[in-house]
């Protein structure tokens, strides 16, 4: 399997090659096409394929932001893995589509010998799926778009398919459409294709998705709390509720939350400035070894897109870190996360936001200026997740002008 | 230089000059292919992404350890739970909180490598793709651990990574279960989510950061133990 998986499209492109370059005379039909069509048609379906190919990339680099259309199994399921792929774009999967549109073209060459070729380009997408690299789906899509492509070759260098139905009889199937029109019907197809996942928002075509047993592919999947939320439902309601409130009793007595100081930060934090909402608070007295100290952990989200939004996220960050500093005397430590609350097409994060902006702040050591002032950089790609747990670094240019910022004040007050 | 026909033919209807076609182009697909796909890269780097479904485990990782606020939490619970899990570290977090990550450590847990500044390996270049796997090993080396685990930051992995951690014979460490907390997140989701879809052999994938991740682990702890689960550290993988 893992032969296959390494070697198909090769082994099937040097049989092409070889059916064109090396056939004897006897070897060919009379009514076979000749090898000069039969290479430009190859020719052409490279290009096609390599279009595909590019398309896609282009679509998840200027669309999605960098994201995938849709994600390895491996991401998502409990499968196994035998080869390792990057984590790239698994829709559609294009060996198989490759191995597909050389089988097609051996196929006009000599339908039996094009047989051989499919078997292979099945026992490809075979070892496609055994080895856990994609789906049903995306092999399906694979072999389909493979076949287009080779075919609409064939049917621009005028070449027929002859399908060997029994011993005897024979079906010729010679395209009528020419081939400009065929090539705007792919480009066409291509754009809705594309449109159509980009829509969908697992990015699967809702039909498909059945072949994986009605279970969408998502990258983080979550469950909704329908069935525990409904009161009047399953017998074990009470056992449930028993449980949450196991879980809430946990939260104050067991973790060491502080619901207080919670509170109080809260109320201080939630009115700082308009555009943004303050999603969470927490407060805590842990320990790092034998030194207690107190820890807040922030969230926000902020409202936009783009990089007017990210820097708005850093600004925001930098005041509320300064506020809840002045706020309680006693947290010597801060943690905030910073999102926008558009998800940006990412396939990544399917509930909350983008995370923009994260930080770990020491009241000893807030820093003013930062080697890393990339950070909050314009030109840093806002589709992907940028993250860095380090110290906050202010970039002047993010914050408000009339703002003094040294660390010694917050040591006074 | 102006054939004719003829000349053409004469050259190329040659079978001798097929066949040199024939092997050229032959390298050619051959050497393209295997610079697009390394079979070695696709065969040869180590890699978990779950247990042995039949020894009835399940791992617990944590990703963006050490955590100032969640991590003496995290400890905590674990420890009241009695089990030990693997910590996925950023190295920056390292350098800024040694003693959690000495914590995590005396407790008997383990380090694995999350890189060293959280950066999605896709997007950094080439050259900086190296330090930031190996800044983290270092810094893990230094707290007295040893491990070949590496967790891409945001599953971000491209050939390049591939390439390097083929050459550096560096685990890659995937997960299997995977609920997301990364984002806020109620206790009782997370708890759901696990109860919904927890299996033999599952590697668990939590978040550090995540502020109500603690108080998820006993009763994920509890409901693994009534299916007649252990709990194990991530393995290395083949290395």
């Amino acid at each position: 399997m893992r032969f296959i998986y390494a070697a198909a499209v090769p082994i099937l492109a040097t049989a092409l090659a070889a059916w064109i370059l090396l056939t004897p005379r006897s070897w060919i039909k009379a009514n076979a096409p000749s090898r000069r069509a039969l290479l430009a048609a190859s020719c052409l379906s490279l290009i096609f394929g390599a279009l595909t190919i590019g398309a896609i990339s282009a679509f998840e680099y200027f669309a999605l932001g960098g994201e995938v259309l849709s994600h390895r199994p491996f991401l998502t399921h409990f499968v196994t893995s035998l080869v390792m792929e990057p984590n790239n774009n698994s829709f559609p999967c294009f060996e198989v589509m490759l191995a597909a549109s050389f089988a097609t073209l051996l196929w006009a060459g000599r339908p039996r010998v094009g047989i051989c070729g499919w078997l292979l380009a099945a026992a490809l997408g075979i070892a496609h799926l055994y080895c856990g690299t994609n789906f049903t789906v995306d092999v399906a899509a694979g072999a389909i778009w493979g076949a287009a492509i080779a075919g609409v070759a064939l049917a621009i260098c005028g070449i027929p398919l002859v399908f060997p139905v029994t011993t005897k009889t024979r079906l010729r199937w010679k395209p009528r459409f020419q081939g400009a029109a065929s090539v705007l019907l792919m480009v066409i197809s291509l754009i809705y294709v594309t449109g159509w996942m980009a829509n969908t928002p697992n990015h699967l075509p809702p039909l498909f998705a059945l072949l994986h047993g009605g279970k969408s592919a998502q990258a983080a999947p979550m469950i909704t709390p329908k069935s525990t939320f409904n009161p009047d439902t399953s017998s074990n309601d009470s056992d449930q509720k028993s449980r949450e409130m196991l879980l809430l009793t946990d939260s104050v007595k067991q973790d060491g939350y502080l619901p207080h100081a919670q509170k109080y930060l809260l109320s201080v934090l939630q009115n700082q400035q308009t555009g943004m909402k303050v999603l969470g608070v927490n407060v805590a007295e842990v320990k790092s070894g034998t030194t207690p100290y107190r820890c807040a952990a922030i969230r926000f989200e902020v409202n936009g897109n783009g990089n007017a939004a990210r820097k708005r996220v850093t600004a925001v960050a930098a005041h509320l870190v300064k506020t809840a500093f002045h706020a309680d005397s006693k947290i010597n430590h801060i943690d905030i996360l910073g999102m926008k609350n558009n998800l940006e097409n990412s396939t990544l994060y399917t509930e909350g936001g983008t995370p923009v902006f994260t930080a770990s702040v020491d009241r000893d050591s807030l820093i003013l200026h930062g080697s890393r002032a990339w950070l909050n950089a314009a030109d840093t790609n806002p589709g992907l997740w940028l993250r860095a747990r380090s110290l906050l670094y202010f970039n002047p240019q993010v914050l408000p002008s009339n703002e003094v910022f040294p660390a010694k004040e917050f040591l006074d007050k | 230089m102006n054939f004719s026909r003829q000349q053409f033919n004469t050259v190329f209807q040659q079978p001798a000059t097929k066949v040199l076609l024939f092997l050229i182009l032959t390298a050619l697909i051959w050497i393209g292919y295997f610079t697009w796909r390394p079979p070695q890269l696709l065969l040869g780097v180590n890699h978990v992404e779950h247990l042995d479904p039949q020894t009835q485990t399940v791992a617990l990782t944590f990703d963006d350890a050490p955590h100032p606020l969640t991590t003496p939490m995290l400890l905590a619970a674990l420890k009241r739970a009695n089990v030990n899990a693997t910590f996925f570290c950023v190295g920056d977090n390292l350098q800024m909180y040694p003693q959690l990550a000495y914590d995590i450590v005396h407790q008997g847990n383990k380090l694995g490598n999350h890189s060293q500044n959280h950066h999605n390996l896709t997007t950094l270049q080439t050259a900086q793709q190296g330090p930031e796997m190996e800044q983290c090993f270092a810094l893990i080396q230094k707290l007295g651990g040893t491990t070949h685990l590496f967790r891409p930051p945001g599953g971000g992995l491209d050939w390049r990574a591939l390439r390097y951690m083929y050459n550096h014979n560096i685990t890659l460490a995937w997960w299997s279960n995977n609920v997301g907390d990364w984002a806020p997140m109620p206790a009782w989701k997370i708890v759901n989510h696990f109860r919904n879809s927890l299996r033999p052999g599952d590697i668990i994938l939590l978040h550090d950061a995540g502020t109500s991740t603690p108080q998820a682990i006993s009763p994920i702890v509890r409901e693994a133990r009534e299916r007649g689960l252990r709990f194990v550290l991530m393995p290395e993988g083949n290395n």
